[in-house]
């Protein structure tokens, strides 16, 4: 199926988690971040959060400085 | 008359005397904290409590635009504290050294609203869990490389606890960051936005409430996410 990850469009499993997809990428969820559809989905949920399709990714690192 | 311009805003029209009876507190005075806190105070928010435990260096000066060489090695408190007065001298400004459990109480005491622009990740979580415990309002603006993060917790208000959570909802365990690459304009611009998002909270303003903006400082692009509560969040979940 077809997802929107930071504006680009992709071809992923059906069914696949948010916690899969973040793992896939290569990506830490320590320090990471993520919106689906402009809001964003806290950590402890990414696992049971199934993606679907057309759904729009925002997944950033979070910073710290000031 | 001193806010004759700002008060030309129709949402600003008389609020000098609101913003100078608010109390605002903000941890660190470095390239966020300095200019944010200068321009809370040109505001008029004149009651502000700042803190921070680093002394000028060199390597401050290229993003840091309170202060000058003749002031390294002194304590950015102490120089901006002093910049804040030669603004206006009506402004009390109180001065800590860096927040901890010990001195937090102390610091946030009074405060209708803490920022948090410190530069690492330990404080950002303590301040937060802090803010939380005590129902201050808080704000939240970190930057690194072209990104920044600005967001409004309105910890004051229980329905917002209710809807939104927490920062720690919102970032989840922060690990401990290195620190990233900067550019002065990219720190001057998250600071002057969490100078704008303060000023919004003290005024009543809630068109940003329950969002966290993303700051793309390169091209200048902002897009805004809703926050969402995490229902076992061990700060403000349960
Ligand atoms: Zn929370």
């Amino acid at each position: 199926m077809k997802i929107f990850f930071n504006g680009e469009e992709l071809e992923v499993d059906n069914g696949l988690s948010l916690a899969q997809f973040i793992k896939d990428r290569g990506l830490t969820p320590d320090g990471t971040a993520c919106a689906v559809d402009e809001n964003i989905i806290p950590k402890a949920t990414w696992s049971d959060f199934k993606l679907e399709e057309n759904m729009h990714l925002d997944v950033f690192t979070l910073v710290a400085g000031g | 008359m001193r806010y004759a311009r700002q008060e030309l805003l129709p949402d600003f029209k008389g609020s000098s005397g609101l913003l100078a009876s608010k109390k605002v507190a903000v941890v660190g005075v470095g390239g966020l904290g300095g200019l944010c806190t200068y321009l809370l105070a040109g505001a008029g928010v004149i009651k502000l409590t700042i803190a921070d435990g680093d002394c000028v260096s060199l390597s401050n000066l290229h993003r840091q635009v309170l202060y000058r060489m003749h002031d390294i090695g002194h304590k950015k408190t102490e120089i901006c504290k002093k910049a804040i007065l030669e603004l206006d001298d009506r402004a009390e400004v109180g001065v800590f050294p860096e927040i901890n459990s010990g001195n937090f109480e102390e610091f946030a005491a009074g405060a209708d609203l803490v920022l948090d622009l410190s530069d690492n990740s330990a404080t950002r979580m303590f301040i937060s869990k802090a803010c939380f415990a005590r129902r201050i309002n808080y704000i939240h603006a970190a930057v690194g490389g072209y990104r920044g993060i600005l967001s409004a917790f309105w910890y004051a208000d229980p329905e917002f606890i209710e809807k939104f959570g927490c920062y720690r909802c919102f970032a989840g365990l922060l690990p401990d960051l290195k620190p990233a690459g900067i550019l002065g304009p990219a720190a001057s611009m998250m600071a002057s936005a969490a100078a704008m998002l303060a000023l919004q909270v003290l005024n009543g303003n809630t068109d940003l409430k329950g969002y966290v903006q993303l700051f793309d400082l390169k091209n200048n692009t902002v897009k805004k996410l809703g926050l969402t509560k995490d229902r076992s969040c061990p700060v403000c979940g349960g």
